[in-house]
């Protein structure tokens, strides 16, 4: 059964480019969020088996979403997703408990590398 | 005999201003258990009253004591008020005498019925005095509907019976059960008031349950802080005043937690506890680099910082001050929290922030991305090399030849040949107020003084759209052209190995990437076919549109070959129009 994976990311084109990176593999986007807000409500209804988070967003950003989805679910595993990559927040992002990084522009290999890793494949 | 009613009526009026009986006595089985109050008419229909009818057994007990002490006594009243009553409005209070009335008519009946002398049998003398009944005065205790207040109604001895005490007092409210909010006062005092009998005397109150009143948060920091410039008279915003910055040292306070309240249990006059709901915690809105206090009164920063509010919860960005420009000495910045540049920053160098970044200075041609709002007091000068980037706001006070894409809106006194990519709106109404050349796209709105220029300069302003996807695009455009540029230059150098692989490199980088920008462009498509809606929204207004000055809104595209002014453009059947 396929892994059911979780977009949070305010570009329309970051959703449809997840979605094509996973085509044919056995990972399957099922929800695609434009804003923290809408992501932190929904998790328990989506249940995913894991998150990819981007980091700058409208309203709470990538961090602080990651931050309250892991309090109120300490099982969430949350891949970060940024063009923004520098130690600091690759550092803060860890501190929180997320599970990995993924720089933007990303290719369809880097992705399913660190999802696997992620969920022990 | 007969009496005229007139004169019965005056006999009965001296009667009573004697203490004598009228003579008159109504038969007995005109009075059974049948409801005798005067219509309602007789009383006030606000007034919690019972009226009762002269032949009431509560008018008739009152004949009797009268006929037996000849006392001045006050006829009887139900009235249901008390200058202590707080938990029965009057209405309440006349609905409750109505719902009791019948209790009350049964008991003042019963009363009745034991105060007669009992019916000669046949055969007994009739020289033999009639037994006059001896009845102790009566206490009958009257609780309202859900217990909250009680009433004693008194009735006086019969013959030689013992008057009322303060012992049948408390006898017959502990008999009652009515052991809460008593009026000790008039409990003491009643067995001497005058007015003792006949009436209803509030005697017990309850106690209402008092709900605990919620936490609340009080906020020390606005949570959406005034982003206002103003206009001076020459149409000036200076943009040096626009201060992003909410300054919070570390341990500083951010808002404080006021506890809820515990609720207060009421009771009945039987003492019936009445359950009360404490007040709920208000939830602390501490985010990333705040924290609770320990006693759980504040919310405080763990660092020093800006502090924001992100919608949920405060939190504090850390602010990197660079003091002069962003030059060599300084070199590219990338960080996690806000940057404040006094100085500027110079051609080639970059800027990326997780937060907002002020710059007191001038932009060069450089790169600038906020995860908040931009700030550029002095202006952009890009050389068309200047890409330019915010999720948040743009304030600058002149863009020149660069690329910018902003979410939230741009607010500027000019552009001049830039490309322009607005999720939001377009607002260039201060200063010179004028868009000069270049390509303006903007999801919702274009607001301007003037667009395009006399010598019919073109100017592109396009509304509705994606603008954010059109910026991607136009970033890997961009990027794939310096590709083929930096292949060019390589091209032109002397063969080697080196030169070799660094052309193989990047020409393969450059395939990658017209894929990716081909799958990118089937994406725009994919993504326009859900925009008629966003479309219909887009607006430009201007005071002055110029000749050269082109106008798309969809699919629909309008090239201005005269001035118009003042101009507002929308989509208006499918077709860009003028209004």
């Amino acid at each position: 059964m396929a892994k059911r994976i979780m977009v949070v990311d305010d570009s329309r084109m970051v959703h449809l480019q997840i979605e094509k990176v996973l085509e044919g593999t056995d990972y399957e986007v099922v929800a695609c969020f434009r804003n923290g807000d809408n992501a932190i409500d929904q998790y328990s209804y989506v249940n995913p088996d894991l998150v990819t988070m981007d980091i700058i967003m409208p309203g709470i950003d990538g961090l602080e979403t990651a931050r309250i989805i892991l309090e109120e679910h300490p099982d969430a595993k949350i891949v970060m997703l940024s063009s923004l990559a520098n130690d600091d927040t690759i550092n803060e992002a860890k501190a929180l408990g997320t599970k990995g990084f993924i720089y933007k522009p990303f290719d369809q290999e880097q992705m399913l590398s660190v999802f696997d890793r992620v969920l022990g494949k | 005999m007969t009496i005229h009613p007139k004169i019965r009526t005056v006999l009965s009026f001296l009667s009573r201003l004697l203490g004598f009986q009228t003579g008159q006595v109504q038969p007995e089985e005109e009075t059974a258990e049948r409801e005798q109050f005067a219509p309602a008419a007789a009383a006030p229909e606000d007034k919690p009253v019972l009226q009762l009818r002269s032949d009431h057994p509560l008018n008739k007990l009152w004949e009797l004591r009268r006929s037996q002490t000849r006392e001045r006594l006050p006829p009887p009243e139900l009235r249901m008020e008390s200058p202590k009553l707080k938990l029965l409005t009057p209405k309440e209070a006349k609905r409750e005498l109505s719902r009791l009335q019948s209790a009350i008519t049964s008991s003042a009946n019963q009363r009745w019925k034991l105060a007669q002398p009992p019916k000669k049998k046949r055969g007994e003398e009739e020289e033999e005095p009639v037994a006059v009944p001896v009845l102790d005065a009566q206490v009958t205790v009257i609780t309202t509907s859900g217990q909250m207040t009680a009433w004693v109604l008194i009735y006086p001895p019969v013959g030689d019976g013992a008057e009322l005490s303060v012992e049948m007092l408390r006898a017959a409210l502990e008999g009652s059960g009515v052991t809460f909010g008593l009026d000790e006062k008039l409990i003491e005092r009643l067995p001497q008031d005058p007015k003792r009998y006949f009436r209803l005397y509030l005697v017990a109150q309850g106690r209402l349950a008092v709900n605990g009143k919620d936490g609340s948060v009080v906020d020390l920091f606005p949570r959406q802080p005034e982003q206002k410039l103003d206009m001076d008279e020459f149409g000036q915003m200076d943009y040096t005043q626009l201060n992003l910055i909410q300054n919070v040292e570390e341990g500083g306070v951010i808002c404080r937690i006021i506890p809820p309240t515990l609720g207060v249990p009421g009771y009945t006059v039987q003492s019936k506890e009445l359950s009360a709901k404490d007040g709920r915690p208000a939830t602390p809105p501490a985010g990333r680099n705040t924290e609770v206090t320990e006693d759980g009164t504040a919310v405080i920063a763990t660092k020093t910082g800006d502090v924001k509010f992100n919608g949920r919860a405060f939190t504090v960005r850390q602010v990197m001050e660079i003091d002069g420009n962003v030059d060599y000495a300084v070199g590219s910045i990338n960080y996690v929290g806000d940057v404040h540049v006094h100085g500027d920053v110079l051609s080639g160098f970059s800027i990326q922030a997780m937060g907002d970044i002020t710059v007191d200075g001038v932009v060069e041609a450089c790169t600038i991305e906020a995860g908040g709002d931009l700030v550029v007091a002095k202006g952009i000068a890009g050389s068309d090399q200047a890409i330019i980037r915010a999720h948040g706001k743009i304030f600058a006070k002149y863009l020149e030849s660069c690329c910018v894409y902003v979410r939230s809106g741009l607010q500027t006194d000019c552009i001049m040949n830039c490309d322009v990519y607005s999720d939001s709106t377009v607002n260039v109404r201060s200063g010179r107020g004028a868009i000069i050349g270049g390509a303006i796209r903007a999801a919702e709105e274009v607001d301007a003084g003037s667009i395009g220029t006399q010598s019919e300069l073109p100017t592109r302003i396009t509304l509705g759209g994606l603008p954010c996807e059109e910026f991607e695009r136009e970033v890997l455009v961009k990027e794939l052209a310096e590709l083929e540029e930096t292949i060019e230059k390589t091209e032109r150098q002397p063969d080697s190995s080196v030169k070799l692989s660094q052309l193989s490199k990047m020409r393969m980088k450059v395939l990658v990437n017209k894929k990716k920008l081909e799958e990118v462009d089937k994406d725009l498509e994919l993504l326009r076919s859900e925009l008629d809606e966003r479309n219909s929204k887009g607006r430009l207004v201007c005071d002055i549109a110029h000749r050269g000055t082109e106008v798309t809104i969809g699919n629909s595209t309008l090239r201005l070959n005269r001035e118009i002014r003042p101009c507002h453009a929308k989509l208006i059947d499918g077709e860009v129009s003028f209004f």
